[in-house]
């Protein structure tokens, strides 16, 4: 017992002694330590704003965007320095930056403080290339090869833009007629998008005596793009249906006579479609089953084909969607969902196994079917269809499956979204 | 003085905590790919080793046995945070360096075993020299395999291109796999050095530290 407090007690003052010198020692190191950091962290600002002499700190505004992490302003009335963290869909840690902003709103400067994704990416000299850019970024080109992580590095950039423009600190730049088309391109066509968000077009040849000046044709076989001589962008689904938008993104009203010089414009080549189709979409109904093409379908999305099906006395709907995956390549993904909405069987193309760095990865297809069978538009979740190591081939899928589920509400409620 | 010299000198060759004792094995791997990050390294151990061992010395009549290791270990996580604090103030770019091996200075067993098998059974004069002598031994081990590594695998020394070297270096000796190649060898050269052969058996007997433990079990006796 004697021995027990005796323990208690030495154990006890040695505890407290400890930390009162630990707490001493750190009376005084506590402020070098901060000013220290401090130092640090405006050497980074400084090395964004040349001539910076000090920062002060602003508020954030509440809607900023979350990339944005905290904005300095030049005391001197040089210019803003502002840190930023994206993520890309390669990598789990962020890429941190700095980017300088002058008073008149260009880019002075852009230093990465921590990226440990994709080194080919260039740290050096990719971020130069922005240097002198306004918040219309024209110029501002991607990296083929690290396509996701200059788009995240990009839209970090515009995030930046946005967050001082919103603030009032700058100015907005003028955007080319060939950056506003190129923006424009992203957001008419989303079917043709891969996952990062941009679309992937392919030119088409155009006749002498075409009305129109660009003929684009999505990767996917998800609709056409047209642009005419005085920059109206017109969309062409591979239901035939047309919709036309002015420069700035507006929809626009078109002459009847345009609607057809469009759909006139794109080659057509449904019919050899839409028997690869069919017969794909027959290993999952039955050989017997009858097919109606669901005509004039308005939907703009990665969904390609759509049937009315009729199967032993059953009313079923077959959806063919091909979204863009992995490396911008091109997936098949076959589905059929029943009267009331439920996914009756689905089959993914093997296109999502072909990948660079998983080349020997295998999926075990049935358990990841018989995951998806059975689940609505409101029962799917971002899990159902996640494959570890293939991230962007399921985010992929998942994608698809909406969309089938969206032209499934377009077919069910008469042809209109 | 003799006495006291034997135990200073003691952990730099006879019981050299690296590469005879085999202690402190993954700050070694760890901070030996630079010589001036294993020179922080062995020094900030070294000053951890004298400063507990001193206290521990020092207390070694008052700290109850059944309490002796939770005791020992808050001695020393205290100086341990002590030598951080001051590291990150006056040298933050060597705490930087040596990130999150400086706290695991804490579990290090030449530390902890120090203050077990020699501090608590010994005077402060011959703790102090006992820390010092097995700090500095450590430090020493570190810088030579630092050395090592650096200059063949790097082409430099503290940071120092060195002429030639750097065009022929060895990446592999500054990886893990080369910093396991390099502690081999060392440890090989030691033992034929100080011409000991490797016992067959463990026991007490097969114990590098037989001799001191023997004898400190005399002295408490």
């Amino acid at each position: 017992m004697k021995d027990g407090i005796k323990s208690v007690i030495v154990l006890t003052v040695i505890c407290v002694t400890v930390s009162l010198l630990v707490a001493l020692t750190n009376s005084f190191t506590a402020p070098v330590i901060k000013s220290n950091k401090d130092a640090a962290a405006t050497e980074s600002l400084k090395q964004v704003l040349e001539n910076a002499a000090d920062f002060e700190k602003l508020e954030k505004p509440l809607s900023a965007p979350e990339t944005v992490q905290e904005i300095y302003r030049e005391t001197g009335g040089l210019g803003y320095a502002v840190t930023v963290a994206v993520t890309t869909s390669y990598s789990s840690s962020p890429m941190l930056y700095t980017v300088g902003i002058s008073s008149e709103g260009k880019i002075t400067g852009i230093v990465i403080t921590s990226y440990t994704e994709s080194k080919d990416f260039g740290k050096d000299t990719y971020p130069k290339s922005y240097i002198g850019l306004d918040s219309a970024l024209n110029g501002a080109e991607l990296v083929s090869g690290v396509t996701y992580s200059s788009t995240a590095f990009k839209k970090g950039i515009e995030d930046v833009f946005a967050t001082l423009i919103d603030m009032g600190l700058i100015g907005e730049g003028e955007k080319s007629d060939e950056q506003k088309l190129k923006e424009l391109f992203d957001k008419v066509l989303p079917g043709a998008n891969n996952q990062s968000g941009t679309a992937v077009l392919k030119a088409l040849e155009l006749d002498g005596g075409s009305k129109f000046k660009n003929v684009f044709e999505a990767a996917n076989g998800a609709g056409y793009i047209l642009v005419t001589t005085d920059n109206k962008v017109i969309t062409v689904n591979p239901f035939g249906a047309v919709a036309g938008y002015d420069i700035d993104g507006n929809p626009i009203d078109l002459e009847n006579a345009l609607k057809n010089d469009a759909a006139g414009a794109v080659p057509n080549n449904s019919k050899e479609k839409e028997q690869a189709d069919v017969k794909a979409l027959k290993k999952l109904t039955g050989e017997k089953a009858m097919f109606t093409p669901a005509q004039g379908l308005n939907t703009v999305s990665t969904v390609t084909n759509a049937f009315i099906i009729q199967a032993d006395g059953e009313t079923l709907y077959g959806f063919v969607s091909r979204p863009i995956g992995y490396n911008n390549g091109s997936m098949e993904i076959y589905g059929v969902i029943t009267e009331d909405g439920k996914i009756k069987d689905i089959k993914v193309s093997e296109i999502i196994l072909y990948s660079q760095y998983y080349e020997d990865y295998e999926l075990d297809e049935s358990g990841y079917y018989e995951s998806l069978t059975g689940k609505t538009a409101d029962t799917l979740t971002d899990e159902d269809t996640l494959i570890n190591g293939a991230t962007i081939s399921g985010n992929a899928v998942n994608g698809a499956i909406k969309d089938m589920f969206k032209a499934f509400e377009a077919i069910t409620k008469g042809g209109k979204e | 003085m003799k006495t006291n010299l034997k135990h200073f000198i003691n952990g730099f060759v006879k019981e050299n905590p690296v590469f005879v004792l085999l202690l402190g094995t993954c700050p070694t791997l760890a901070t030996t790919t630079s010589v001036i990050s294993a020179l922080a390294m062995g020094l900030a151990a070294a000053a951890v080793l004298i400063c507990s061992n001193a206290v521990i010395s020092l207390l070694r009549k008052v700290i109850p046995d059944k309490v002796r290791i939770p005791a020992y270990i808050v001695i020393i996580a205290g100086f341990v945070t002590l030598v951080q604090m001051l590291m990150e103030a006056y040298l933050p770019s060597l705490y930087d360096m040596l990130g999150v091996y400086l706290a695991l200075i804490v579990v290090n067993c030449i530390v902890l075993g120090r203050a077990e098998m020699f501090a608590s059974k010994h005077g402060v004069g011959a703790s102090i020299l006992d820390g010092a002598g097995m700090g500095l031994g450590f430090t020493f081990s570190l810088l030579l395999m630092a050395t090592v590594r650096e200059v063949f695998g790097a082409g430099s020394f503290a940071g120092v291109e060195i002429p030639l070297l750097s065009d022929y270096a060895i990446p592999i000796l500054v990886s893990p796999p080369g910093g396991f190649f390099v502690f081999g060898m060392l440890i090989a050269i030691v033992g034929k050095l100080s011409k000991k052969p490797v016992k067959a058996e463990f026991g007490c007997e097969g114990c590098p530290n037989a001799a001191v433990c023997k004898q400190s079990t005399e002295v408490a006796e």
